[in-house]
């Protein structure tokens, strides 16, 4: 069975390019355009990494983080610098942090860091 | 200020100048005075001679009454008794010519003559030459006394007599005894000029009269006597003998107070003058100041306009730049062989250039929004250890360091951004190899981080850019480098320079604050 990535992006072509990253690399992947869409397909797959963006419309990533209480292997991205304050906030339920642009083999590694972390434990 | 004691020359000038004509006024003043002296000791001593003429008229023409009674009459009492008559107290005679000689005839009064004395050969002499005029005979000096004589002959008396009258007065008189002489020193002599054998009376002790003199010949008779007169004190009054004087102290005092107000103004207006260069200069240093820190406010507010806008391209290139950069991954996984061998020049310049971008909007992120330090206490050695590992040095590049035991409060990993990029930048400097030192001292609450390269050095117009942002000497440069260096070390409180000799290499110092400013966070 494959391991499942959801890609949260509310840019459309970053979004399609990681997914097809990523298919490419074996997974499967499911996309979120936003928050809401995001919280929506967790409900109801077993997603075992998900790829966040922080800055989106409607409900950021910062809210999808808050909303879940056992969230998925969690590799945040942000375009702005991240700061102590959110890093010690959100630090429990993410596995990476990552600035954008994110080169594709950093971006391959983490989640494959990610993927094995959840299976771990 | 400094207490000068010299006198300004104005003071200097306006006393000399008040006390010159002070003196002048008494000179003046004095010549006046003297002037006056001597036309009142004249007019003094004229006044004494018309009394003495007066007298010796008296004289004469009591002479003239006896010589009368003797004509007329050869009873000699009764010209004893027109001598007691015409002058009382005196002796007087009717003197009888023999020969060359006089006798006394028996008309004779007073102790001084007696009937039948011999006159004297001298007196005779003069009795002789005495005709209806008057004549003195020569005085004769006896102790304190003086003789005086004064004679008439026919035809004024009968023939072959003469008329004689002889007094014997002491020649000193005391002042006031004399009517006019009260305030003159006075010495008569029955001769033109002064001679202590002629003197006929003097009203001071002191002779010859000495000071100032007036000599004045009169006529007694057939002779000529003189009256020697001095003032005893000043006839035009003390008070016009001190005015001169007076004079010349008002112009002293008045000279020195001149100098001294003339001196106050001139140091009072040197103290302003002073005062007033003092304050423009402050205010010439304030006003440059002023604008120093508004060209540097219009500088920050370019530089914050240029990153705000610099910041919003960079975020909106974030996502297009992942998107090419995972699609140009994938076409290179996606090539076949034969492909990818045909395509990989294109596919690696498009990554390479891709990363430049990714690396550019990296950079912008950290120069624009720069975090606030997080002080710690952080030891230069450690940190720079990790930037020189992180960083590895170019071949033929050595690195030389001197920073054992310097710590100070500073943000670590700000600290790190900047050794990373002043190293970096010295590496990318010596392409062709040099030596790299780092060196870190602490001296008086300060640390000095002095990062030195062996390369080409930066020309005088670049080196004064290269603070700015996007301004780079580097082909590959983003030019946000150094502009972080200063972000960071601005934050700090601190500050950084660069320092190149073109040819020598290039230096760059940041200075930080050892520990954390009242204040900073």
């Amino acid at each position: 069975m494959s391991i499942r990535v959801l890609v949260v992006e509310d840019e459309d072509d970053l979004r399609t390019s990681v997914a097809s990253l990523l298919e490419a690399a074996g997974y499967e992947v499911r996309e979120a355009a936003d928050g809401d869409a995001a919280l929506r397909i967790l409900d109801d797959n077993g997603v075992t990494v998900m790829i966040l963006d922080i800055r989106m419309p409607r409900r950021d990533g910062i809210a999808v983080l808050d909303a879940l209480e056992k969230p998925p292997a969690v590799v945040l991205v942000s375009a702005h610098r991240i700061d102590d304050e959110l890093r010690t906030r959100v630090g429990p339920k993410v596995y990476q942090f990552l600035h954008k642009p994110v080169p594709p083999r950093q971006l391959l590694e983490a989640v494959a860091g990610a993927a094995s972390h959840r299976r771990a434990p | 200020m400094r207490v000068r004691l010299r006198p300004s020359p104005l003071a200097v000038a306006m006393t000399a100048f008040v006390v010159a004509l002070g003196v002048t006024g008494t000179v003046v003043t004095a010549h006046v005075v003297d002037r006056q002296d001597a036309t009142l000791l004249r007019d003094d001593t004229a006044q004494g001679v018309d009394y003495l003429s007066s007298i010796i008229g008296q004289v004469e023409s009591g002479l003239l009454a006896m010589g009368a009674v003797a004509t007329y009459s050869d009873d000699p009492a009764a010209f004893v008794s027109k001598a007691h008559q015409v002058a009382s107290g005196i002796t007087a005679a009717v003197l009888r010519r023999t020969g060359d000689g006089y006798v006394v005839s028996a008309a004779e009064t007073g102790p001084l003559l007696a009937p039948g004395q011999v006159i004297d050969p001298a007196q005779a002499e003069a009795i002789a030459s005495a005709g209806a005029t008057v004549v003195a005979t020569p005085v004769v000096q006896r102790g304190a006394q003086t003789q005086v004589g004064f004679a008439l002959g026919p035809p004024a008396t009968p023939p072959g007599t003469a008329v004689y009258e002889v007094a014997l007065e002491p020649h000193y008189l005391p002042p006031g005894a004399v009517q006019g002489f009260s305030e003159l020193a006075v010495a008569l002599y029955a001769a033109p000029h002064p001679r202590s054998d002629a003197l006929v009376l003097a009203t001071t002790r002191e002779l010859p009269v000495t000071g100032t003199t007036v000599h004045q010949q009169f006529r007694v008779g057939a002779s000529t006597w003189v009256l020697v007169a001095s003032a005893r004190h000043p006839l035009s009054g003390t008070l016009a003998h001190a005015i001169p004087w007076l004079i010349l102290g008002l112009a002293v005092l008045i000279g020195v107070g001149t100098g001294l107000v003339v001196e106050l103004l001139a140091r009072r207006n040197r103290f302003a003058t002073a005062v007033v260069e003092r304050r423009t200069a402050e205010l010439q240093r304030t006003v440059r100041t002023l604008q120093e820190a508004q060209r540097a406010l219009v500088q920050s507010e370019r530089l914050a306009a240029v990153g705000e806008m610099a910041s919003v391209i960079g975020h909106e290139l974030r996502n297009p730049l992942g998107a090419v950069m995972n699609a140009l991954f994938l076409v290179r996984n996606g090539l076949d062989d034969a492909h990818a061998a045909a395509l990989d020049r294109h596919l690696s310049l498009a990554e390479r250039e891709t990363e430049k971008a990714a690396t550019l909007v990296d950079d912008l992120r950290n120069f624009v929004r720069p975090r606030a330090p997080q002080h710690e206490t952080v030891a230069v050695a450690e940190v720079l250890q990790e930037v020189l590992q992180a960083t590895p040095a170019p071949a033929g590049v050595d690195v030389q360091t001197d920073v054992e035991g310097v710590t100070l409060a500073a943000d670590r990993h700000q600290l790190a951004e900047v050794l990373t990029n002043l190293v970096s930048n010295a590496y990318e400097a010596m392409a062709d190899g040099g030596i790299l030192r780092v060196s870190a001292c602490i001296e008086a609450d300060e640390v000095y981080i002095t990062v030195q390269d062996t390369g080409p050095g930066i020309a005088g117009e670049a080196l004064e850019r290269i603070f700015e942002p996007f301004f780079t000497t580097k082909p590959s440069g983003t030019g946000l480098g150094l502009a972080v260096v200063r972000r960071i070390v601005d934050a700090h409180g601190g500050d950084v320079r660069v320092d190149s000799t073109p040819g020598a290499g290039t230096s760059a110092q940041v200075v930080l604050p050892a520990r954390v400013a009242v204040g900073a966070r």
